[in-house]
């Protein structure tokens, strides 16, 4: 599955109903097989108004809809429109590895983080960073569902490398139990810390989620 | 989710590795310029301070001294909060760039007591 994913902040004064119909409208284009526009909840970080994400089968069907003036054309008149949009966060990327739980729930808050390994010293450094984000799915009960993936084409405030996703129950899960478990504060976070001597990640993220209804990360 | 007390201890370990004949002066700049603000603004507490060897390795010898500082915070937000101040304060990266001609290298990690870790991980 190829996905795409922005997170868009509203010009002051910005219509939200249009705003919202127009890029409603552009995910209906051919090539959308799963889509989701959804306010962000109060307490994102450089998360924007709106998390905006489409799915597509393959990649070529990304590129077809970027290029039809009814899909991709249409959304980015939309986004540069500076009445209507005053920021756009963007990842285009291939689905990467992802893990579900038995009784993943349907409907709950799906979280995602923009993040830039920017400073990475090697790749294989990245590929361990992958692992360990991979298994905070594993380790922490909350995450339903979870996906990490490796960005092709990224725009906004830096050039993502990476978009981790996950699904929880509730907003709870989030703010709970995978801030509060070890794997991450005590593990995985010396990526992110400019003090841990592994840190290869930008300190500015975006760290944002909202209420879903239908996953999109479980298989379809 | 289970109710929370984070009433366990959570260590941050720096273990540096100095040049030889520098761990002195690294030891005096960590205490001059690091430790003031980690216990100040940072809540974090000085647990301890180990050498190995115990001994002043001298600058015409081919290994340095390593230092093991400790620290301790109280429970995973107070983590979180440290960690974040010290991401924010730009004293702290210019602390760490400071102390680079000093040092061989260094490790930073973070521990329990290994009878925390089944109430850590209960959250």
């Amino acid at each position: 599955m190829f996905k795409l994913t922005k997170l868009i902040t509203a010009a002051e004064g910005a219509d939200r109903s249009k705003l919202e119909a127009a890029l409603n409208g552009t995910a209906k284009a051919h090539g959308v097989v799963r889509s989701m526009l959804n306010p962000t909840l109060p307490n994102v970080y450089n998360g924007g108004d709106y998390i905006w994400h489409l799915q597509f089968n393959d990649e070529a069907a990304y590129n077809a809809w970027k290029a039809d003036a009814a899909g991709g054309k249409a959304a980015d008149a939309v986004i540069a429109d500076p009445k209507q949009v005053k920021l756009a966060e963007s990842a285009a990327y291939e689905g990467g590895r992802s893990g579900s739980k038995p009784g993943a729930p349907e409907k709950g808050c799906y979280r995602t983080l923009f993040l830039s390994a920017n400073q990475a010293p090697n790749e294989a450094a990245v590929e361990k960073f992958d692992r360990e984000t991979y298994m905070m799915g594993v380790y922490i009960h909350t995450i339903k569902n979870w996906q990490v993936s490796r960005v092709k084409e990224a725009s906004g405030s830096r050039p993502w490398t990476h978009i981790w996703e996950q699904e929880y129950e509730d907003l709870s899960g989030l703010l709970g139990a995978y801030m509060l478990h070890p794997h991450h504060w005590g593990h995985i976070d010396r990526w992110y810390d400019p003090e841990c001597t592994d840190y290869m990640i930008d300190t500015y993220l975006c760290h944002t989620f909202c209420n879903f209804d239908g996953s999109v990360i479980a298989p379809k | 989710m289970s109710q929370v007390e984070h009433k366990e201890t959570i260590y941050i370990l720096d273990q540096i590795t100095a040049k030889p004949g520098k761990a002195k002066e690294l030891l005096a700049a960590y205490m001059e310029h690091y430790a003031p603000a980690a216990k100040e603004e940072r809540g974090m507490t000085l647990v301890s301070r180990w050498i190995t060897p115990p001994m002043w390795m001298n600058e015409e010898d081919d290994q340095g001294n390593t230092l093991y500082i400790t620290w301790s915070v109280q429970g995973a937000p107070a983590w979180w909060g440290m960690s974040h101040m010290g991401r924010r304060t730009p004293k702290v990266a210019a602390f760490w760039k400071s102390i680079e001609p000093l040092i061989e290298k260094r490790h930073r990690c973070f521990l329990s007591d290994i009878a925390d870790v089944e109430s850590l991980c209960n959250v």
